[in-house]
């Protein structure tokens, strides 16, 4: 996320006072982290005022007006490791969250495994402080429930957690085969039991987060459930993307006229490392736009978008989101053309489809899965993926240590792709479908293939 | 200051051959073919240090830099010695912060027991093969390791500090630091460098072998140091500056043996009394004091003649040794890979190192070497080969090989593995203890073979198919086979085919410990 930040802040241009203001936010909450939460007038100084307000989305169902910038839970910023073996650093997650709120971003949106289960608690601390009726708190059972009285314990313990008596939206999360479906919501009656949680008020809205095919989609829509609303993944790379058919879910869902969640607007970040030629392109037609807030007004161009979710990491992340999002206006049809093409030009490369979030961990192997797709993906995007195979010029050997130096310095030697001894417990786990040990594989065969181009 | 061109010319060539040796020890950016050009010329100046061209009997250079010493004295020590720069500068630094401490040598009687007794034991090591003793006094090797072991770690910290914030540029590099070679190198360091802040030379002039042999040589050599006494005010101030302690000024003479040619004391002497030229300043002043000379010249012409045969058979002592090993390879290759270490072992007379092998996995000696006691006669312990490898398992030994082999580079498979392709230890070795094999004969030298231990395989422990050894061997040795028995898929390994290059080890996943080590050979096949 990181690096994210790093090529969001090269690219500020309009925002470029923005930035700034939201950097010395970031070093005020640093250095005030010390002071304690008591001293309500300087922390009020601190945090940046909010430049007006978030636009709103009616909710066709139930008449909620909900921000069209969602807070996404599952990439708050960490200390002492990434979101897997570091925890939640406190103040600076609290500042992000107070001032999202203060823009007037009232859906946030958390999970049961995401940051181990710190998330929901680390929210619930968070709104305590707001009216109850303010924002919309939505929470997931998470797939690794197997009976019903595990489900209902989870349950239980969300709402504990999270420090609320009732959940405006919850998701079935991650519904990506049918048999989990059915195992789980039908066979062991979870699907029943919180059916039953909506009746009793524990539940305002009920939906499925959906990382599957289209005819277990469809088959889902089917179901004889009133789904209230349905997440889906959906950005302008996966719009007309063969695996993840975002286009196709949309229209199911518009036709359907059920309101639309949308997670991985910026694909976990990858839609900000944009090769050369997209960014240009994309230049052409508003040169002051940034790749951030392309992704995220792609997706709320479409009407029956009722939020936009985005898992921001960094104070910078959520002023400049809040900003995109305030008075917006949706992109025109070219605009939304040119993303199209963008998307080809974006695929020609051979990034892999990994949007960091983590699902695949731990590998039993202790293969840092992500890491080694971030740096391949990295490479990919910003043209340094080496070609083994071509001549040996200087533009190669220029790509080769960038590569070599990329996987070296952010993947530790015990966590690289060759320690991968293809067990698959990680793919069933991964949303995109990837086949993560054949891209294993792959990934280190170049690697050898480059690191040993040169051994003369 | 003034200083005469000649001392320009040292200062020019020694810093060059320093800073090229450095370069090239610290192994910095290994990565950047932009100075490959200087990596190669630093390993070339590897190949004109004294002791390696005299273990690869690289008789060219031995005897070019024997005819240097003849026509110019001890040259070598001045210029082409990374060490002796490497006193000079502490010596600098010192002066640098004390001016008054240039003055602070003197003449002394050279001592030749010590001299010749350093001398004669280097003879020894190098006639009886004990590598580990020609490691302790070799000029090139200590320098070698106090770079390697003392300062690469520091460049790495900064390459690794650099890789933090240019990550695309520089790429971070594991600190290792073997123990044993780590405290070797840095006793030596202290000892040498807290020398050379006291006395200056002293380690040359007293200590080290190669400079008591070019000594002796240099007492013949064409041009010299030589004081004229006409312009002679005795004042003293050269004996006094001369950090080798080599002028005798009470007798206006330069003791030859010692002298390293440094050209310091022509530009020392107000009177311009010192100049360096053909006729030598102790011919003339012999007369002076015939007695002493005599009795020096007598005692040294032995020595030097002495030392001179030792060293012109030593060559031949070693291609017999050669021979023989040879001859007992082919004895032992019948039956050789059946045995079990210890046997191996006692065919070299390894003392400390067959109890080693008989408690642990073999060692593993690197491809190029042709047998471990070859390494053990040849190797001087410079750590060159080992700061090259580019998957960093070549590691000084610690006691894997033995008292005989410490120091020495040994395969360690927690590190890494032997790139199929690579060749480099053998490329940069300046002592023949690795040859350069070429690339498809390295492919088929067999350091070892590995060893299967289905108790420790993840199929047994977690019942998990696994096959990463099979999928990563390079010689295609290993293969998974389906048990008849319970119908799980173990590696089967073709030992004929394996080369020991340890892949399947390093990237073997069970733990704690590898259900497939490599045991290496003492003969490599």
């Amino acid at each position: 996320m990181e690096r994210k930040n790093g090529l969001l802040s090269q690219r500020m241009t309009r925002r470029e006072a923005l930035g700034s203001m939201a950097a010395g936010v970031v070093a005020g909450a640093l250095g005030l982290s010390a002071c304690g939460k008591s001293k309500q007038s300087e922390q009020m100084e601190d945090v940046p005022q909010a430049q007006g307000k978030v636009t709103c989305r009616r909710n066709p169902k139930n008449g909620d007006e909900i921000s069209l910038l969602g807070f996404g839970c599952m990439r708050f910023p960490t200390i002492g490791g990434d979101r897997y073996t570091g925890r939640i650093d406190e103040e600076p997650t609290r500042k992000m969250v107070e001032y999202a709120y203060s823009c007037g971003v009232n859906y946030f949106d958390t999970a049961w495994m995401y940051h181990k289960g710190d998330s929901e608690a680390m929210i619930g601390s968070i709104l305590k402080q707001y009216p109850r009726d303010s924002f919309f708190l939505a929470d997931k059972m998470p797939p690794s429930a197997k009976t019903l009285q595990e489900a209902k314990e989870i349950f239980a313990t969300q709402l504990e957690r999270c420090g609320v008596e009732y959940f405006d939206y919850y998701l079935c999360h991650s519904i990506s085969r049918q048999y989990v479906f059915q195992n789980l919501y039908i066979d062991e009656g979870v699907l029943d039991f919180l059916l039953e949680q909506k009746r009793q008020g524990k539940i305002r809205q009920l939906g499925f987060s959906f990382h599957g095919d289209l005819p277990l989609f469809e088959w889902l829509l089917n179901q004889p459930v009133e789904w209230d609303f349905v997440q889906i993944q959906m950005n302008w790379l996966d719009w007309r993307d063969e695996k993840r058919i975002a286009e196709e879910l949309y229209n199911r869902l518009a036709e359907r006229k059920i309101p639309v969640i949308v997670m991985e607007p910026i694909r976990g970040g990858s839609l900000i490392d944009l090769p050369p030629q997209v960014e240009e392109l994309l230049a052409g037609s508003d040169p002051e736009m940034t790749a951030a807030e392309w992704a995220l007004k792609f997706c709320a161009s479409y009407p029956y978008v009722l939020s936009v979710l985005s898992g921001m990491t960094l104070m910078e992340h959520v002023v400049e989101n809040c900003q995109t999002f305030t008075d917006f206006k949706p992109l025109s049809q070219e605009q939304i053309e040119l993303l199209h093409q963008a998307a080809e030009i974006y695929k020609g490369g051979r990034r892999i489809d990994c949007t960091d979030c983590l699902y695949c961990m731990p590998c039993p192997y202790g293969v840092d899965i992500a890491g080694i797709f971030r740096v391949y993906n990295k490479c990919v995007a910003d043209m340094t993926l080496p070609n083994p195979k071509s001549r040996h010029d200087e533009e190669y050997l220029r790509r080769r240590r960038i590569f070599l130096n990329r996987y070296r310095n952010n993947v530790k030697e015990a966590a690289r792709a060759d320690h991968c001894v293809a067990c698959n417990e990680c793919s069933p786990k991964c949303p995109q479908g990837l086949m993560i040990p054949h891209q294993m594989e792959r990934i280190d065969k170049l690697v050898e293939q480059v690191r040993n181009s040169v051994i003369e | 200051m003034k200083r005469n061109i000649f001392r320009w010319l040292r200062y020019v060539v020694s810093l060059l051959c320093f800073g090229l040796l450095v370069v090239t020890f610290s192994d910095w950016g290994s990565d950047l073919i932009e100075i490959d050009a200087l990596r190669r010329l630093g390993m070339k100046l590897t190949h004109l240090q004294f002791i390696p061209a005299l273990l690869s009997v690289s008789m060219g250079v031995v005897v070019g830099i024997l005819v240097l010493t003849l026509l110019f004295g001890r040259l070598y020590c001045s210029t082409l010695c990374p060490l002796g720069t490497l006193q000079d500068g502490v010596n600098w630094a010192r002066k640098r912060r004390d001016k008054k401490s240039a003055l602070r040598f003197g003449f002394h009687k050279p001592n030749r027991w010590m001299r010749y007794g350093v001398l004669a034991a280097a003879v020894g090591f190098v006639a009886a093969g004990i590598g580990v003793g020609v490691a302790l006094l070799d000029p090139y090797s200590i320098f070698g390791r106090i770079i390697y072991e003392g300062f690469r770690p520091l460049v790495q910290g900064v390459n690794n500090l650099l890789a933090l914030f240019m990550g695309d540029w520089f790429g971070r590099e594991p600190i290792t630091v073997s123990w044993l070679s780590f405290a070797v190198a840095l006793v030596m360091m202290i000892i040498i460098g807290v020398l050379a802040w006291l006395k200056g030379r002293r380690y040359c002039t007293a200590w080290c072998p190669v400079g008591t042999l070019l000594g002796e040589v240099s007492r013949f050599a064409l041009v010299k140091v030589e004081i004229n006494t006409d312009k002679c005010t005795s004042c003293g101030v050269c004996g006094r500056k001369c950090k080798a302690e080599a002028i005798d000024t009470a007798n206006h003479r330069v003791d030859p043996t010692r002298c390293v040619v440094c050209f310091d004391c022509i530009d020392d002497c107000s009177q311009g009394a010192i100049s360096f030229g053909v006729g030598g300043g102790s011919v003339g002043l012999k007369s002076s004091n015939p007695k002493a000379d005599d009795k020096q010249a007598g005692v040294s012409r032995k020595a030097f003649i002495s030392t001179v045969a030792a060293f012109a058979t030593l060559p031949a002592l070693q291609a017999q040794k050669r021979a023989r090993h040879a001859e007992q390879a082919m004895q032992q290759g019948g039956h050789g890979q059946g045995g079990h270490g210890g046997g191996h072992g006692g065919g070299h007379g390894e003392g400390g190192g067959s109890g080693a092998h008989k408690r642990g996995p073999r060692p593993i000696a690197p491809a190029g070497v042709g047998s471990i006691a070859n390494l053990q006669a040849k190797c001087t312990g410079c750590n060159l080969c080992i700061s090259k490898c580019p998957t960093h398992v070549l590691q000084p030994a610690v006691w894997e090989y033995g008292l005989q082999g410490i120091m020495q580079p040994t395969l360690k498979f927690d590190k890494g593995y032997c790139l199929y392709d690579c060749t480099l230890c053998g490329e940069v070795c300046p002592t023949g203890a690795i040859k350069l094999l070429g690339r498809e004969q390295k492919k088929m030298t067999r350091l070892g073979h590995a060893i299967f231990r289905k108790d420790k395989c993840v199929i047994t422990t977690d019942n998990r198919e696994c096959g990463n050894c099979a999928e990563h061997c390079p010689a295609e040795a290993i293969k998974m086979v389906r048990s008849a028995v319970d119908r799980k898929k173990y590696p089967q390994i073709e030992k004929a085919l394996c080369i020991g290059c340890g892949k399947c080890e390093y990237l073997c996943p069970a733990k704690p410990e590898k259900a497939i080590v490599v045991k290496g050979f003492s003969e490599h096949k």
